[in-house]
């Protein structure tokens, strides 16, 4: 069977769970899947309310986005390939969801972005279901022990994954918050995950759709625009230190450097069509971002 | 190693070695706060044993009050449920940024969870305990908390450092020198890898915001010993560490 026939092992609007535990997977090409969680109604309790203190700072956002997602994704190749686990209390969902995509196959790889509990918080568990599994994170650190990753395997900017079809190449990250932290840009499909970056929330009519599937609920690369400059003065706290042209600049040269036609982050809805216009729109909220009122308590 | 920093405050966890002999703390601190003791980060689980045992000693029979999480990375919750399975009445105190249900471990309860608020004071077994953001973070949902009766600042993983196996548990007023900047810098460097991408003097005129604000007696990092000896000079040469890795 030739990759392009893959048909997908599980329904196409597969949902796994509910609420804290839920769970959907989504395909984005014939050999990529996106497994994702969100509350969906009862996000506001859930979360917070963040949508209403967002509204208010930016009257462009919608007072009743009140989810996130969070997004782990799965490659089914030669070899299989996973982005990162969900967090502790999707283990059960997000187990069930792989064992199905799966479909009787080992996986081989699982990448770990970075360590904090919502990327990496099932790595013991899948380990547990996998034993033959290789995990593999970032290199160039030290003290692996105290982050769960004592016998990971360490990459290295530049280090390729073949997995058959699909190409991985482990590349530096523009946006970081924690330090053992890289993103992954896939050659054959153009697929960028660049994890943290560019975090968008959404409401309870937008659950799990790919951002061309959220255009038909209203949603446009302004409104992203909008969304983001909010949301990653939160996630990247640090940019009130930082330059809005330096930044300008080094979102240009990334974006020179990588034909990306997936745009699949952690908490973003995955962008598979008119990327061109999203990726500017996320170069302006970066930069509104730098420039806005980060609202610090001292 | 128990350590009595300073009144009711007292340092307890571990350190791990790095391949290059830099080693690095992982502190949990304790208020004994007069019969409802309050625990500041859980520590790792690579220390789990040491951790117990010390808080043990420390707490003897009085039940443990409070666990306040500065941020949920497992260095910081690696220890929760050893310490929440010895004690299950203790409640859990953490940032109002944090979501519990992809940031904590599944079996926290939610009665469990207290949410504390950025500019607020609240009192804790009759101890009152401030918070503020995070300043230098790596995580959104970091906070920084402040005890004024003994005037500490616990920074989460600002104001770490790493150090070479003599000085493991010393604070800065037990080391001739004090604290090199060339330590702060060292894990600083490693710890905050956007720091090169942001100008230091602004780094450094956020974290002085926060010492003019209150009368900082010991800076409580979790990767790091608490320092009490001379908190202008620590705070100086952080400022240095910022300027030698910003740009």
């Amino acid at each position: 069977m030739s990759p392009d026939a893959h048909i997908c092992p599980v329904p196409a609007d597969a949902i796994y769970g509910e609420v804290d535990t839920r769970v959907a997977v989504r395909q984005i090409t014939p050999q990529i899947y996106w497994i994702c969680h969100c509350i969906g109604p009862g996000a506001k309790e859930w979360n917070g309310g963040f949508a209403d203190d967002f509204a208010r700072s930016n009257p462009l956002l919608d007072p009743t986005a009140n989810d996130i997602i969070y997004s782990s994704y799965l490659f089914l190749d030669e070899k299989t390939f996973m982005i990162d686990t969900l967090g502790p209390a999707q283990h059960h969902t997000v187990l069930k969801a792989l064992e199905d995509l799966l479909d009787g196959r080992k996986l081989d790889y699982l990448w770990i972005s970075h360590t904090e509990l919502p990327h990496a918080g099932n790595t013991a568990a899948i380990r547990r279901a996998h034993p033959d599994l290789e995990v593999l994170t970032v290199g160039g650190h030290d003290h692996y022990e105290v982050h769960g990753l004592g016998d990971a395997r360490l990459l290295d900017y530049g280090d390729v994954l073949d997995l058959g079809t699909h190409k991985i190449e482990i590349i530096k990250p523009l946006f970081v918050d924690h330090a053992l932290t890289q993103w992954i840009y896939e050659h054959h499909t153009g697929f960028l995950c660049p994890v943290d970056w560019a975090l968008n929330d959404h409401n309870e009519h937008q659950c799990f759709r790919f951002m061309d599937e959220m255009e038909e609920t209203g949603y446009s690369p302004e409104h992203f625009k909008q969304v983001v400059s909010t949301t990653n003065r939160t996630v990247f706290a640090w940019l009130r230190w930082a330059d809005a042209e330096v930044v300008g600049q080094q979102i240009d040269e990334f974006l020179a450097r990588y034909d990306i036609r997936i745009f699949a982050p952690s908490h973003t809805n995955v962008i598979r069509q008119n990327v061109p216009a999203y990726m500017a729109a996320l170069k302006e909220a970066m930069q509104l971002a730098i420039t806005g009122d980060f609202d610090i308590v001292y | 190693m128990i350590r009595h920093v300073k009144d009711d405050l007292y340092q307890i966890g571990g350190s791990v070695a790095g391949h290059d002999g830099w080693h690095e703390a992982v502190r949990v601190y304790v208020l004994l706060n007069d019969g409802c003791p309050l625990v500041f980060d859980a520590g790792s689980h690579v220390h789990s044993h040491d951790i117990m045992d010390e808080l043990k000693q420390l707490l003897g029979d009085t039940p443990l009050g409070y666990v306040f999480l500065t941020h949920t990375e497992l260095p910081h919750t690696g220890n929760l449920s050893v310490i929440l399975n010895q004690w299950p009445d203790a409640r859990l105190v953490v940032s109002s940024g944090i979501l519990p249900h992809v940031e904590l471990p599944w079996w926290v309860t939610a009665d469990q969870v207290m949410f504390a608020y950025a500019g607020t004071e609240e009192s804790y077994g009759g101890r009152h305990i401030s918070f503020l953001d995070g300043i230098l973070k790596d995580q959104p949902g970091t906070h920084w908390m402040y005890d004024a009766a003994t005037g500490t600042l616990f920074t989460a993983d600002a104001f770490g450092y790493l150090f070479p196996a003599s000085a493991d548990a010393a604070f800065d007023d037990e080391l001739a020198e004090g604290i090199p900047v060339d330590w702060i810098k060292r894990y600083h460097d490693s710890a905050f890898r956007f720091l090169p991408q942001v100008a230091g003097h602004k780094v450094n005129a956020d974290i002085d915001k926060v010492f003019g604000k209150r009368s900082v007696q010991v800076i409580a990092p979790t990767h790091g010993n608490a320092m009490r000896g001379n908190i202008a000079t620590c705070t100086a040469r952080f400022h240095q560490a910022m300027l030698e890795i910003c740009s």
